[in-house]
């Protein structure tokens, strides 16, 4: 499962939608583009090399001589010197505050967003060599906008201003801690139109200033580099092809196992490939991102047979197996088998594709584990006769386990078993999941070292997709690398297959195109509640379908959020800090949050009304939060209904146990027994202890007696008592405990008198001995309520005189005799049983 | 060592205090003997219907088979193929039944236990008991217990039967009318569909009037010596106490013992001015609604919303809570000084307890509606507080 966590990448998502749009803006603006500088696009084009640059830099020097951006940063002017100053209010605010009132301020100027294409285009990569820092409230622009803007001409953004910083764009409401660093490393402040200005007035590359010319060097070394990458993969991909028709030629027959691994063996059908599959890594230099995790797996999977696996300790070479997670597409699986692959192991790969249920695991893999017996021989049959005989390794094998989480209900007891190979695996075994939070995974959690797959970020891909690109002739604008990534969320798959999808049609991928090709490629993402409710609360602008797609996100879970949290923004449909307007507001929202109770009855009650979901949507989410949406104040909080239902389920349960207990002295229904009985009831059983201490005792177990109740009911009792938000002293704490444990074992001591026999509901032989007094006790019961003279039977005066001879002497705690006592006549009555 | 409420409770229909006509209606059903008709018996709780019947079944059969009970645990197996336990208490002589315990289940129950007994004769082992037991001390009079053809079945909350299960009691009346007797329990008669009302005999119950209470309170004081030296000497101020716990217990009849013996439980000596014990969960409504109408804000909304949370889950049911709640805002609101027209904000109130508390009937999640109503009252408060 893939989760948004990229707040800039949907956030240029979103301007980019907004720019759509407006079509015509759109393409007048491209073409304007075109108009601007087609021969350096060409230049670009045309040139892939290192000399592409030193073009580039000629035309420069051409048009624009010799202007650094110092020199038209000079040219502009400062910002407004009352946008630095900052309000001393401001600065005691927490986070939230601030946010409020930003926004209170925002929402006078709202309506009068400038169009990002409005904006006079600017020379290619003019912004180079620049760090730039956005802060405050710009007046047209929101941040999105400018961030992408700055990026398009290869500045660079920073979130913090530090000496590096070139300049910082601010507008109204600026971080108080923000305008005090600016003020004390004395950095250049412009605003708005002082950043548009920059833009239509810097030179093609940055101009010829210090920065700009490293960071051209820079780029230009990274270039290098790529090419440099590409050279050496060719080559290897020559030497391997060669190698590769030479063991053809040797051996037409390949070995099985060998056959699933990615690359070389089938370089016959290269056309046909994937990228994904023909630009897999072969190298581990090659694997984007999560650096340190391949080399631990790389360290662990190295020294395998060489350690102990004792399973108790914390790090990773006390494990036999590790569990990889992380979401799709960012090389799990790749880096997994390439390790294994480098270190000459051969991989025994099971995924989703394979029946993995408990019987198929045992009957497949068994044999390959545990073979602590046979390990010898195994030692000899499982060889790979392809590749080299003398290394240990491969003698040895890895098992791959592929998505554990797509085991399914089909596979039958399949986690457990995979957890139970875990534990006794003479093989080291990786497994490998999207998501380790889900309950099935659990019972893998205690024999897996867990390994987190981060997602790869936009730097640490940008070589390797740069290098994809060169080599299949297809022309990346690097600087929208970024972009790519942020629409993918980080799926490297997914962006070699999109420039696979382009590559068909196009030759080049850049900002132009992209737009149009962007929603077929916009990854489809489930997002967690707590994000939809933030955009809910927040002020948006989504449209009612928008929003009802958000709803559908997790329809049983947001609308218990909306409630839980719909009282923590400040709403900013009301100006004035009115409590009423503010209460009428809320009790909007809570009216309608109540209404949608009744139409979510509808659709989960014997009507199944599911057609109604999406006006329940409307109802108890859109509608509710349409109404109170404004800043949030406060921290998201998880919807407590779920917890607290749960907690009435146990209450009720615990209420009606004392109603079947209790049924036949009180006669009254649940309701009644809990409003009615419980609060006094409750005093009743107290009372004695606290006056008289260990003294009333006797008294409370007699009332328990009468009333059927067990410890559990009377502990029970005590917790069904409400307080709210009163004061209260805890009655049942002030009682000394050595009254308390005195009570259990005098409780312990003998045996009660039960009303429900439940059939099969324990085997226990004690409570069968309870159930025999049961019957007997209520037959006691029958003819007389109380007083227990008279027309008992033999039995049953002994089951008294058992009660009653036991009590006395349990106080006075009387060592052997008494207890041989009871015990005979309960031996007794099981004999006349 | 019973509750005062369990250990005065009448025994005989010639006990009951009062509703004197009602007893004596009782009396002669219960003599009619096989032309017993099904009943209705309905009633604000604490008035005593429960009492009253058993009282009538004692007549009807004999007390000793009446009050020879077991409670069964029956296993039944919905048509999902689910297997529900339910409890039964049982005598030889009737059945008592709370099919809602069921839930949604409770078809199966009516449909299942109520055939299953109807399809068997009642056999009355009393005659026989009694010889087996040797029995002297019974009289003659309750020895020759007439046999009855009868069982009796007594169905507990009988308005939070579903439609369904009202639908399958209302044929099996009829069917197995020779062999079982219903008499349906319930507080009001609102929810049950009218084939039903109209093949029973109803009686209410209705709460006992001032003077019923303060003597049924003296006649358990004079037999509890120990307790009535703790209260009043003087029966005048006797009957402030009295009067008092009359008021705090709505006439609820159970909850008024309660409280009496809760006072003399907590204080050594009881005067005027003793203060009613009252049932936690009272005291919570209480402060919450007095919190509400001292502080109408966001803050007093969220700290709201927890005693709701607590009052819901510790078993308090929600409509009861909108009730209390109700009461307490339109006595509160005369105590407070800020409100300019008491009368028209306490309509409000009143109409918004109203609408919510249909929405509790029709909704699933209390907490929804009860915070509707809160914050809807919070509103009507600041309305008016606020204006001039």
């Amino acid at each position: 499962m893939a989760i948004i966590d990229d707040f800039f990448g949907k956030n240029t998502v979103k301007s980019n939608k907004a720019k759509r749009m407006a079509p015509s803006a759109t393409s007048s603006s491209t073409t304007t583009a075109t108009n601007n500088n087609p021969p350096l696009k060409k230049q670009k084009l045309d040139n892939s090399n290192s000399k592409k640059i030193d073009v580039v830099k000629n035309e420069n020097l051409s048009t624009n001589s010799l202007l650094s951006a110092e020199d038209i940063l000079k040219t502009i002017q400062d910002a407004d010197p009352s946008l630095l100053e900052t309000d001393p209010e401001s600065e005691k605010m927490n986070f939230f505050q601030l946010k409020a009132k930003q926004s209170a301020n925002n929402n006078s100027n709202i309506g009068e967003t400038m169009d990002i294409d409005s904006i006079p285009k600017g020379r290619e990569n003019c912004l180079n060599g620049l760090t730039i820092v956005f802060t405050g409230v710009l007046p047209s622009l929101d941040r999105g906008q400018c961030e992408q803007l700055a990026s398009r001409y290869g500045a660079k953004i920073t979130k913090s201003i530090s000496g590096k910083t070139s300049l910082v764009v601010i507008g109204t409401d600026a971080g108080p801690s923000k305008v005090k660093k600016i003020k004390s490393l004395g950095i250049k402040c412009i605003d708005q139109q002082g950043f548009i200005d920059l833009i239509s007035k810097m030179p093609a590359d940055g101009g010829s200033g210090d920065a700009a010319v490293k960071e051209l060097a820079k780029k230009k070394d990274l270039e290098r580099k790529v090419e440099e990458e590409i050279e050496e993969e060719i080559k290897k991909e020559q030497e391997e092809e060669k190698k590769q028709l030479k063991s053809q030629i040797k051996s037409t027959s390949s070995s099985s196992s060998s056959s699933s691994q990615a690359i070389p063996k089938t370089v016959v059908d290269k056309e046909t490939q994937l990228w994904t599959v023909r630009h897999a890594p072969t190298e581990m230099k090659h694997i984007c991102g999560n650096k340190g995790n391949v080399e631990m797996l790389y360290n662990w999977l190295s020294t395998w047979f060489n350690k102990p696996h004792n399973m108790t300790g914390s790090t990773i070479d006390d494990y036999k197996a590790v569990l990889i997670s992380g979401p799709p597409g960012i090389g799990k699986t790749t880096a997994a088998t390439l390790i294994a692959k480098k270190l000459g192991y051969d991989v025994i790969e099971k995924n989703a594709s394979d029946f993995r249920s408990k019987k198929i695991l045992n009957e497949n893999l068994k044999v390959c584990l545990d073979n602590t017996s046979v390990a010898g021989y195994f030692h000899h049959s499982k060889l790979d006769p392809e590749e080299g005989v003398n290394e240990i390794n491969n003698k040895r094998f890895v098992l791959l386990m592929d998505e554990v989480d797509g085991m399914s209900s089909g596979d039958n007891g399949g986690v457990a078993q995979l957890a139970q190979f875990c534990r006794t695996t003479k093989t080291p075994m990786i497994l490998i999941c999207n998501d380790k939070s889900l309950p099935k995974m659990r019972t893998l959690d205690k024999y897996c070292y867990d390994v987190g797959w981060r997602r790869p970020t936009s730097r640490e891909m940008k070589s390797r997709l740069m290098s994809i690109a060169h080599r299949e002739g297809l022309k990346l604008d690097p600087n929208l690398i970024d972009k790519l990534v942020a629409i993918t969320h980080n799926d490297i798959r997914q962006i070699i297959n999109i420039m696979s999808t382009v590559s068909r049609t196009q030759k080049s991928l850049n900002f132009d195109n992209l737009n149009q090709m962007q929603d077929s490629w916009e990854k489809e993402v489930s997002l967690k509640p707590f994000d939809v409710v933030a955009k809910f609360l927040s002020p948006n602008k989504y449209s009612i379908n928008d929003k009802i797609s958000l709803y559908f996100n997790d329809m049983d879970i947001i609308p218990l959020m909306i409630h839980e949290n719909y009282r923590i923004t400040k709403p900013s449909r009301i100006n004035s800090n009115n409590k009423l307007s503010e209460l009428k507001q809320l009790s909007k929202a809570s009216d309608l949050i109540s209404q949608s109770d009744l139409v979510n009855s509808q659709i989960r009650s014997g009507e199944q009304q599911w057609s109604l979901l999406p006006f329940h949507a409307i109802m108890s989410t859109i509608y509710p939060s349409f109404e109170i949406q404004g800043q949030i104040t406060n921290r998201i909080n998880f919807t407590s209904w779920l917890g607290q239902n749960s907690k009435k389920m146990k209450f009720d349960r615990i209420v009606q146990t004392l109603q079947y207990h209790t049924c036949t002295r009180t006669s009254t229904n649940n309701i009644d027994l809990r409003l009615d009985y419980v609060p006094f009831i409750k005093d009743k059983l107290l009372q004695p202890l606290l006056k008289r201490g260990s003294e009333g005792i006797e008294e409370i177990l007699e009332i328990m007696d009468d009333y059927y109740l067990t410890k559990e009911d009377f502990d029970n009792i005590l917790e069904l008592s409400v307080h709210g938000s009163m004061k209260y002293e805890d009655l049942y704490k002030k009682i000394p405990t050595s009254v308390k444990s005195g009570f259990t074992r005098k409780y312990n001591s003998y045996v009660h008198p039960t009303m429900i026999y439940k059939t099969g509901d324990s085997v226990s032989s004690s409570t069968r001995r309870d159930k025999d007094m049961s019957i007997e006790d209520e037959e006691k019961d029958n003819g007389d309520n109380g007083d227990n003279e008279g027309d008992e039977d033999d039995v049953d005066l002994k089951k008294d005189s058992l009660i009653k001879e036991i009590k006395p002497k349990a106080i006075k705690n009387k060592p052997k005799a008494t207890k041989s006592k009871p015990t005979t006549t309960k031996s007794k009555v099981r004999a006349k049983k | 060592m019973a509750l005062w409420a369990d250990k005065y409770r009448p025994k005989a229909l010639a006990k009951l205090s009062y509703h004197d006509n009602i007893t004596e209606e009782l009396t002669r059903l219960a003599d009619s003997g096989p032309n017993f008709p099904h009943l209705l018996v309905y009633g604000p709780s604490g008035a005593g219907k429960k009492t009253r019947i058993m009282s009538m079944l004692r007549r009807l059969y004999s007390a000793s088979s009446v009050d020879n009970l077991k409670v069964d645990v029956k296993t039944f197996v919905t048509p999902s193929n689910r297997k529900l336990e339910f409890n039964v208490i049982s005598s030889p002589c009737h059945l008592e039944i709370t099919p809602s315990d069921m839930g949604n289940n409770d078809r199966v129950v009516i449909q299942d236990l109520l055939k299953e007994i109807g399809q068997t004769e009642a056999l009355d082992f009393s005659g026989l008991f009694h010889i087996t037991k040797k029995d002297n001390t019974l009289t003659d009079d309750e020895s020759t217990t007439p046999q009855r053809k009868f069982k009796v079945v007594i169905i507990n909350e009988s308005e939070k039967l579903s439609r369904d299960a009202q639908a399958a009691l209302r044929r099996t009346m009829e069917k197995f009318s020779a062999t079982i007797r219903l008499i349906l329990i319930c507080e009001s008669t609102s929810n049950i569909i009218d084939p039903i009302k109209s093949r029973t005999l109803g009686i209410r119950i209705g709460l006992p009037e001032k003077e019923s209470i303060r003597t049924v309170f003296e006649n358990i004081l004079s037999n509890e010596f120990e307790a009535k030296k703790s209260f009043p000497e003087d029966w005048d101020d006797r009957c402030i106490v009295y009067d008092h716990i009359i008021e705090e217990c709505d006439q609820n009849l159970r909850l008024g013992i309660m409280m009496l013996e809760a006072m003399y439980m907590n204080n050594d000596t009881i005067n005027v001015q003793t203060p009613v014990v009252k049932p936690d969960w009272q005291l919570v409504i209480e402060s919450l609604a007095k919190g509400v109408i001292k502080d109408r804000s966001v803050a007093r909304l969220t700290t709201c919303r927890t005693i709701l949370y607590e009052l819901l889950s510790h078993a308090i049911p929600g409509k009861l809570l909108l009730e209390k709640l109700m009461f307490n805002f339109i006595k509160m609101i005369d105590d407070y000084s800020g409100i300019h027209h008491n009368n028209q904000v306490k309509m409000d109130i009143v109409d918004a307890a109203a609408l919510f508390d249909e929405r509790l009937t029709l909704g699933s999640k209390d907490i929804f509606h009860l915070e509707g109503f809160v914050t809807k009252v919070m509103v009507i408060l600041e309305t008016d507080i606020s204006s001039q």
